[in-house]
């Protein structure tokens, strides 16, 4: 699909595609980078006092020999992939990992990690922290969260030597909540009627906003934003994308090329991450709390019910026409999820494509183009928009 | 304890293994008895749980209310060589047929249509099912799994320990309160009386705190046999029993902890194994090699360990089934509720996660002089990975040789007998260079 953009998005998918290698653009800002693992990490409070959070992803493209080493076989490709980009020094500029309980194997990669720190430090110097949120939606859950929030505000706060000043809390809270509303504006433009913004270009400014300052994302949202406005409308079948998160724009480009207009996803690296409440400096802790705990069900930690009920709502938003259910090797927990989420969508009328058991490196390509297209032709009749 | 046989493994087969104990073959036919009697009580309108194995089932034995465990039940269905048709009905559902394969059995079984057909008249429809958030697929299972029956879900938390004490079996049984973080006891804590609020609510039993503290003093009492038969065996060379016989004789009285016949099951297993090196009966009365299974039992295959005591007189002698009854389980104390809450903080890091599994295995290695570790590792489960790497460095840096094999140990379709039996001939012949007997050899 050729569609283009804005300056500001060139500028955004620079970053998205440098990634880690972004991140010393900013380096002269004396900010301490702390590394998170897992997208439940409260990067509010870490902004707050002074660090600059960025998100630890894997690639599909490198070879992981120290993961096949170390890790288990039964572990996600993406932690496997990074795992192995720590452990080879590609973050050696972190002064700190903090691991959020977003799933099973990432417990698991703390533990592991953990151990490597006490048996063969030197291949894994950075300390690291864990923070351990609950997702059940009970109170003795957000209780027990609240007690780690707090105790994540005093060890930070240890780090740094200092205590985080109300207005510094504030203000970290305001850029967050600035950069969801940002994003929440780029997903209406998705999903409009005559949609300026495609599937890859907001997987692409959303992951920009992990590897840069909240503060410089918002900036270049605004424009970005302003400059959608006047792009051509996306053309393509609506279709919404659910399971596995993806790491790059691969998958997405894939679809696009199949006719198809990505108009949402559930997963951490998509609409996931901005969707939520507002987080409120008034309350810090009992917001944070609240945000991580209630947004939109996560993949591996949800229940069936709350997550099928979320997807058919996001589905029906953003008038998809079909779904394509997207599960990697080793994502097991959504594998579970399935047959209760075709039903929900189908009980809508929205058909799902199962595209399961994926290579991360997506080396079949030709045969999921085959499978994809084969779909959107048997879809094009649905009522819905186009 | 009745005559020994050999068992071969063929090239498609698996092979039952020959029960030695009676405490085993008694504890088998309690264990038919005890589900004739769930069957009896639930037709009679009672209250049955269906929970998972890191459930505080002795919250359920203190209330009188039957329940089943999910594990026990995949290991009994994987044992009666039924797993393959199971799989096939998850598949015909659109589940996945190959993943979570010890943990979804109970679903599997609730899609099957013939369900009274099934091992040993099958599951009994359970009136609430409850399991922890210890993986992320087994929450979902058990939603699914209540869902099929119509019946409530209660999901019980799960926390990280931070915290990495050593000799954590040292630790455990009387200083549990300081041993285990603070926050995750008092949150355990509520978790539990949620729980119990819940099944008062549902079952219209009530519960009570001296019933809760007589099975807590059973479950020690049981226990405490445990340590003492732990201990004989480790030892005693030639090694009186093997995990053949141990597995079973302890993990079904384990599924009925906190009964007065589990504590008399674990005291006749205790005297059996004392009798036997009373009188000099071995597994291998030539032993030559004491080896350790680190894993998953083979649910359906324990006639593999049994192949090689013939062959070459290698005696499998410890498993983590008895080991973790005789380490894990004990709690003294005056308040049962946070007792038990502490006996569920720690057990799966403490079979799971290293530093405290390696430590442990190192320290049950040398208690019973182990020569080599035959390590099963699951290849498609987050959950029962151990930090292979960490265990494997950490034997053999003790000077301990391990084999590691590859597979699931309960789908009996990924299991290959031939080529596991010739792995593990492989590391005794080359790695603890001992011999086939002459008359055994092929």
């Amino acid at each position: 699909m050729n569609h283009s953009q804005g300056k500001a998005y060139e500028e955004l998918a620079k970053i998205y595609n440098e990634k880690e290698t972004a991140v010393k653009r900013w380096e002269s800002n004396n900010q301490k980078i702390i590394g998170c693992i897992g997208y439940d990490v409260p990067i509010e409070i870490l902004m707050a006092a002074g660090y600059f959070p960025v998100q630890i992803t894997g690639d599909s493209k490198i070879k992981t020999p120290v993961a096949d080493k170390y890790l288990e076989i039964a572990f996600d490709a993406s932690v496997r992939a990074q795992f192995e980009k720590i452990v080879s020094g590609k973050y050696s500029y972190l002064d700190r990992i903090v691991i959020s309980n977003s799933s099973d194997v990432l417990i698991r990669l703390y533990y592991y990690m953990r151990q490597m720190r006490r048996v063969e430090e030197e291949l894994l110097p950075i300390p690291l922290y864990f923070f351990d949120i609950k997702f059940s939606q009970f109170r003795s859950s957000t209780l027990y969260n609240r007690e780690r929030v707090q105790e994540f505000i005093e060890a930070v706060q240890c780090w740094t030597g200092k205590a985080i000043l109300p207005d510094a809390m504030e203000n970290a809270f305001n850029v967050c909540n600035e950069n969801r509303k940002l994003l929440k504006q780029m997903q209406e433009l998705r999903i409009a009627d005559e949609p300026k913004v495609t599937g890859t270009e907001a997987l692409t400014v959303i992951g920009a906003s992990l590897y840069m300052p909240k503060e410089e994302h918002n900036k270049l949202m605004k424009k970005f934003l302003d400059e959608a406005q006047s792009a051509q409308t996306v053309k393509g079948t609506r279709i919404y994308v659910s399971g596995t998160a993806h790491e790059d724009t691969g998958f997405y480009e894939l679809l696009e090329g199949c006719g198809v207009h990505i108009v949402g996803e559930d997963h951490d690296l998509g609409s996931r991450l901005f969707m939520g409440p507002e987080v409120s400096p008034a309350y810090p802790v009992e917001s944070v709390t609240d945000f991580y705990q209630t947004r939109f069900p996560s993949i591996k930690k949800s229940h069936v019910r709350e997550r099928v009920a979320a997807v058919v709502e996001q589905v029906k938003n953003t008038g998809a026409k079909g779904a394509i259910y997207f599960i990697r090797k080793s994502d097991d927990a959504a594998s579970w999820d399935y047959p209760s989420l075709r039903k929900g969508l189908e009980a809508i009328n929205v058909p799902v494509l199962l595209l399961d058991k994926q290579n991360y490196n997506l080396d079949n390509k030709e045969e999921l183009q085959n499978k994809i297209s084969e779909f959107i032709t048997s879809i094009s009749n649905q009522p819905g928009r186009e | 304890m009745s005559e020994e046989k050999a068992i071969k493994p063929t090239e498609n087969k698996n092979a039952a293994s020959v029960k030695r104990m009676q405490s085993a073959a008694d504890a088998s036919q309690y264990q038919r008895e005890w589900f004739k009697d769930v069957h009896k009580r639930v037709s009679e309108g009672e209250p049955f749980d269906f929970v998972n194995a890191d459930v505080p089932m002795e919250i359920l034995r203190a209330m009188d209310i039957p329940f089943l465990v999910n594990q026990w039940w995949a290991s009994l269905c994987s044992a009666k060589q039924m797993s393959g048709d199971l799989f096939g009905l998850m598949k015909e559902e659109g589940y996945p047929d190959d993943i979570c394969n010890y943990c979804s059995m109970g679903l599997a079984a609730a899609l099957d249509p013939n369900h009274a057909e099934a091992a040993w008249g099958g599951m009994p429809k359970p009136t609430i099912a409850i399991a922890r958030y210890a993986c992320d697929s087994i929450n979902k299972l058990f939603e699914l799994y209540a869902q099929e029956y119509g019946i409530p879900f209660y999901p019980i938390e799960n926390t990280v320990p931070i915290n990495t004490p050593d000799n954590w079996w040292k630790e455990v049984h009387y200083n549990w309160n300081e041993f285990f973080e603070k926050h995750r006891l008092d949150f355990m804590v509520e978790e539990l009386k949620g729980l119990i609020r819940f099944l008062e609510q549902t079952t219209g039993k009530m519960f009570s705190e001296t019933k809760l503290r007589e099975v807590m003093d059973l479950i020690n009492q049981q226990e405490e046999y445990y340590q003492k038969a732990r201990d004989l065996i480790a030892k005693t060379k030639p090694a009186p029993v093997g995990i053949t016989d141990t597995v079973p004789s302890v993990m079904i009285p384990q599924w009925q902890r906190g009964t007065k016949w589990a504590v008399e099951s674990a005291k006749k297993f205790y005297e059996e194994v004392k009798d036997a090196v009373d009188k000099g009966i071995a597994v291998c009365p030539n032993e030559r090699a004491r080896l350790m299974w680190i894993g998953r039992g083979l649910w359906f295959n324990l006639g593999f360990y049994q192949y090689f005591e013939k062959k070459y007189d290698a005696a499998f002698i410890w498993s983590m089934y008895l080991g973790i009854a005789a380490d894990g389980y004990l709690r003294y104390g005056d308040d049962p509720l946070r007792a038990l809450a502490s006996r569920f903080c720690g057990m799966e890091e403490f079979l799971h996660m290293p530093p405290w599994n390696t430590d442990w295995f190192i320290k049950a290695a040398r208690e019973n002089d182990i020569d080599g570790v035959v390590y099963l590792v699951p290849d498609n489960c987050t959950n029962a990975v151990e930090g292979s790497y960490f265990i494997v460095k950490a034997l053999e840096d003790a000077g301990i040789p391990v084999l590691m094999l590859r597979a699931d140990p309960v789908n009996a379709k990924k299991w290959n007998p031939k080529t596991m039996t010739e792995a593990v001939e492989d590391f005794l012949e080359n790695r603890l260079g001992i011999e086939p007997n002459p008359d055994e050899e092929e």
